[in-house]
């Protein structure tokens, strides 16, 4: 049970670190091996350095979104305000129209706008300012 | 010394795995790239990380070199492996992934420049004493002219449009009659075709065996030659069989070949792996072309030498010398690599669908580099290569053995695949006896089509 506690007080640390409140520890015996999946919750994983989740985690991650998500066209880092300090594209409840455009996506120093494509009330933001964004990641939820 | 500690390997499928278990290995943490058709694919779940990089159309995903490049900067890899294929040759994306700070994994963009351009590769060949292929020195400026090279060189000769390519605006000619009677017709054809009718002729090579030195250097000038392999089985000029050595050579032919291609990796300053690539009739070498990176075929080098080619590969990126020399490499018996097709073994018509049951054949001798699974669903949109089968025996004659036994074992089942077409040459007398040249598959498949209609 060391390495147990071992991985505890790790996990605490990193959490602090990360000013993460809030984890999901889950252990699989898996051919002798303990793997760790963490689960964070989408706006806490997203705000974690790290970058991108390991593949085992990314199914866990593929959780049902209700409504209309706007993906990522490309990998990238999301932005969510023209520039820093500014004032954020959207927030949750506005409503947007077809067009707007509701972030920024940036890869090799190039910025591209993410626009809704269709009229609607912007439901969820997935994203952080600043986090890691692959292709097809949903970025904001439109209904 | 730089370190090399996460490496982000730009490709899919088996060399994907190949790269990655070489890295495991090493204890160098993986990045897959991979695109939506991939989502579920081998090389994603076994690497320490993967990113997303685009839809399945190749252009989009794992040709997009700005996707890779932001996933390589926004997963801190050191280093990036491009396999085959891909971007693997592309100078100006190895340019790109230099001046973002990080390493290239495979010979710098000069080399691959240099050597990716036929003409500027042959002239290269030449100056560092490779034998290449006997022709005009340049353009032929008449008939008469064309009439006295071909004394020469010594017919058959082959007349090529300068502009030519995709066997158009080329023709062979037998004698000076026939050479007299085309001339005329090759320079008029590629005026029309080409806008340009300066023509060149080459010596015509009429049953060539494709036979290939392996070529590794590192950046303090080591270089070493790994002994040949015969991909003389092909279809299309895709290979379907590769076997290393090449029996067909006496151990001088390939004793004074390993040193010629020696020299001239030298003298080119070679860096990292590559492979010279020739035809071989009567005794003699004509360099074709010059591979700047690894090849598909690059397992049968490494079952007989014993040495992990992808390692060799990293370890140079990284600056380390190649820690051996020439004497000290000790090939071991035989080894023949089988490329396994998701194709009809008649049609060749790409067969993709979902895998229902994957039973690779295992046991002494025996490797499969795959990233097939059961339950797998092949992607129409990528190559239809889904496994290598490589079997390695003291001998020749054990090695075809051992392959008609692995051949029997491996088991696909769900799609259709060439291992039928694998078991039937292998069983072919032509093919055991090593009869064969680089045009006989594609006459020994026109005559088994025959065979069908009767």
């Amino acid at each position: 049970m060391t390495s147990f506690r071992a991985t505890v007080e790790n996990m605490s640390k990193l959490m602090d670190e990360m000013g993460i409140t809030e984890l999901d520890l889950e252990r699989q015996l898996l051919l002798g091996l303990y793997r760790k999946h963490i689960h964070l919750s989408k706006q806490q994983a997203v705000a974690a350095p790290v970058g991108f989740v390991a593949p085992q985690q990314k199914n866990n991650e593929e959780c049902a979104i209700s409504g209309h998500a706007l993906k990522s066209p490309m990998v990238g880092v999301a932005y969510l305000a023209p520039e820093p300090g500014a004032k954020p594209f959207v927030n949750v409840g506005d409503t947007v129209h077809v067009g707007d455009t509701v972030a920024l996506v940036e890869a090799m120093k190039t910025f591209n706008p993410i626009k809704s494509d269709i009229d609607g009330v912007v439901k969820e933001i997935l994203v952080t300012d600043g986090a890691a964004v692959e292709f097809d990641t949903p970025m904001v939820v439109i209904e | 010394m730089p370190q090399i500690k996460k490496v982000l390997i730009a490709n899919r499928g088996e060399i994907a795995l190949r790269v990655i278990r070489a890295c495991r290995d090493m204890g160098i943490r993986t990045v897959a790239v991979y695109s939506t058709a991939d989502k579920n694919a081998l090389h994603v779940k076994l690497a320490d990380e993967s990113v997303c990089i685009g839809p399945a159309q190749s252009s989009e995903s794992y040709l997009n070199e700005s996707a890779i490049l932001t996933a390589a900067l926004l997963t801190n890899a050191d280093a990036i492996h491009p396999g085959y294929g891909f971007l693997s040759e592309r100078a100006d994306f190895v340019e790109k992934v230099e001046q973002h700070g990080l390493i290239w994994i495979g010979p710098n963009a000069d080399m691959i420049r240099k050597m990716g351009d036929k003409v500027n590769a042959k002239q290269t060949a030449v100056k560092c004493g490779l034998p290449v292929v006997p022709g005009s020195d340049g353009a032929l400026k008449n008939l008469d002219d064309a009439l006295s090279w071909a004394d020469k060189i010594g017919y058959p000769v082959m007349i090529k449009a300068a502009a030519g390519g995709g066997g158009r605006g080329m023709r062979a000619v037998h004698n000076a009659n026939e050479l007299k009677e085309a001339y005329p017709l090759v320079k008029a054809e590629s005026k029309t075709a080409f806008g340009d009718d300066t023509l060149y002729m080459e010596k015509l090579l009429l049953h060539p065996r494709h036979i290939e030195f392996q070529v590794l250097g590192d950046k303090h000038g080591n270089v070493v030659i790994f002994g040949e392999r015969d991909c003389s089985l092909q279809r299309k000029n895709q290979k379907v069989m590769e076997e290393c050595p090449a029996a067909v050579l006496t151990q001088k032919q390939r004793d004074d070949m390993i040193e010629i291609c020696k020299t001239a990796a030298k003298k080119m300053k070679y860096s990292n792996a590559g492979t010279f690539e020739f035809m071989f009739e009567d005794g003699k070498f004509y360099f074709l072309e010059m591979n700047t990176r690894l090849q598909v075929e690059h397992p049968v080098t490494e079952m007989v030498y014993g040495i992990d080619l992808v390692r060799e590969q990293i370890r140079i990126a990284a600056g380390e010398k190649l820690g051996y020399t020439q004497s000290s490499l000790a090939p071991h018996g035989h080894a023949i690599e089988f490329r396994i097709n998701a194709e009809d073994p008649t049609t060749f018509v790409p067969n993709p669908g979902t895998i229902t049951l994957y039973a690779p054949s295992g046991g002494l001798g025996v490797r499969v580099d795959s990233a097939a699974y059961t339950g797998y669903t092949i992607p129409a949109v990528y190559d239809s290569m889904i496994a290598k089968l490589v079997v390695h025996a003291q001998s020749r004659p054990a090695c075809i053995m051992r392959a008609a036994r692995a051949l029997d074992e491996f088991t696909i089942e769900g799609i259709k695949t060439t291992i039928p077409l694998q078991k039937k040459l292998l069983e072919n007398s032509d093919v055991r006896q090593l009869k064969t040249d680089n045009h006989w598959l594609e006459g020994f498949l026109e005559s088994e089509k025959e065979q069908n209609k009767e």
